[in-house]
């Protein structure tokens, strides 16, 4: 038995193993609301959506996302339509920029609900 | 409709699968005769 | 060798399949909540491939250990259908993501750390392909394939579930999915379902496998004999 190319193996695996996590753990794309204030170029961001804070003014959507760890807020302005599930939305991923006072989004990206079902009081109706 | 892209999706994979097996079932046969007539010329 | 699945079988296969791709287009309601709700079915096909591709890498580990036990060729042809197979379903895994992000978050492809996370998990396979691909000789070839399978193996739950899901806090994907009954009665059986077929796609691949690989042993020996 050849025991050093297996030995060899495992120990290039396991470093694969931990570059594997590494790397992916550095590819978030999303980054914390503080760094993107701090950024100039496009960037990912992702908080929850502040309903009451959801405003539509001359064709521009604004509204607040708020960051889940730290709960710090981000003003957030979108000047496209409004992504269809948008009132039901719980996260928000907006791409843009923060211009100095205001995030400025080129893009809406709405996470999904966990629960698939057919209707709302369905669920409820059989708890 | 707007169940089209859901149809289309699910014909193409599961289409996709079938078909792919039973071409390979044929392209095998031909291969398997060919290996016998290979056999045979030896 | 290799046991071929019976027409009977292949006839039952087909027709389970038709009954369930009929109950997700007629039984399975649009989800409530989701951008489009009628598109949310979608789910019914990118799960399952992503279990089968599971299915599919635990093979080709478990006859990657068998050759690197009893050293038999045979494991290794096994070993490298699996692969291919497990490939297969990543790939189609990312494909129906890829379409179900598209309709629901708004874009194809935004880097979500499972998007990263399974384009990774492509590459490791794509590499495992260049592996074989270089090594001549066909027992070492064998060897090396069936150490690095073992590792795409665990990666495959390590990159597309583990990670992702306890590693990593923000994501545009549910980390906990729950599915009323209707969403499960259409998932179970659709992995059955592709489970059934990669039996008679894994029996096929290894017997063109191994049919092949006479074919060029043969060939070979006849142009040494006329030489």
């Amino acid at each position: 038995m050849k025991l050093g190319p297996i030995i060899a193996s495992i120990a290039i695996g396991a470093a694969l193993v931990g570059a594997g996590t590494a790397f992916v753990k550095n590819l978030t794309p999303y980054i914390t609301f503080s760094e993107a204030q701090k950024t100039n170029g496009t960037v990912q961001v992702m908080g929850g959506l502040e309903k009451s804070s959801v405003k539509l003014t001359s064709g521009n959507l604004s509204f607040t996302l708020v960051e889940k760890k730290t709960g710090q807020r981000l003003p957030v302005v979108f000047g496209h339509t409004k992504p269809a599930n948008f009132e039901m939305a719980i996260e928000i991923t907006a791409i843009g920029h923060w211009d100095g006072s205001v995030f400025q989004a080129d893009n809406l990206l709405v996470k999904c609900p966990s629960k698939y079902q057919g209707t709302e009081t369905k669920s409820y109706g059989t708890k | 409709m707007n169940l089209l892209p859901m149809l289309i999706v699910a014909l193409m994979i599961l289409g996709g699968l079938f078909a792919f097996t039973l071409m390979t079932e044929r392209r095998i046969a031909a291969a398997e005769k060919r290996l016998a007539e290979l056999g045979n010329d030896k | 060798m290799e046991r071929e699945m019976k027409p009977a079988a292949k006839g039952a296969l087909f027709v389970f399949t038709a009954g369930c791709l009929s109950y997700i287009f007629l039984k399975v309601p649009a989800a409530v909540g989701f951008a489009n709700p009628e598109l949310a079915r979608l789910v019914t096909m990118h799960l399952p491939c992503a279990y089968v591709a599971l299915v599919a890498a635990t093979i080709a580990a478990w006859h990657g250990i068998a050759y690197l036990r009893k050293r038999d060729m045979a494991s290794d042809i096994k070993s490298y259908v699996g692969a291919k197979i497990a490939f297969l379903y990543c790939f189609l895994t990312t494909i129906t993501g890829s379409m179900f992000a598209k309709v629901q978050w708004g874009s194809f492809w935004n880097w979500d750390p499972r998007q990263t996370a399974v384009a990774v998990l492509l590459l490791v396979y794509a590499a495992y392909f260049t592996l074989r691909a270089s090594i001549e000789d066909p027992e070492r070839r064998a060897a090396l394939s069936a150490v690095y399978v073992l590792f795409a193996s665990i990666l495959t739950p390590m990159l597309g579930y583990v990670i992702p899901t306890f590693f990593i806090d923000q994501s545009l994907h549910p980390k906990f999915a729950k599915f009323d009954v209707t969403y499960r009665m259409a998932i179970y059986p659709m992995a059955i379902a592709l489970v059934w077929h990669l039996v008679w796609m894994f029996r096929l691949s290894v017997r063109a496998e191994k049919v092949n690989q006479a074919i060029a042993e043969l060939e070979l020996t006849s142009e040494g004999g006329m030489a």
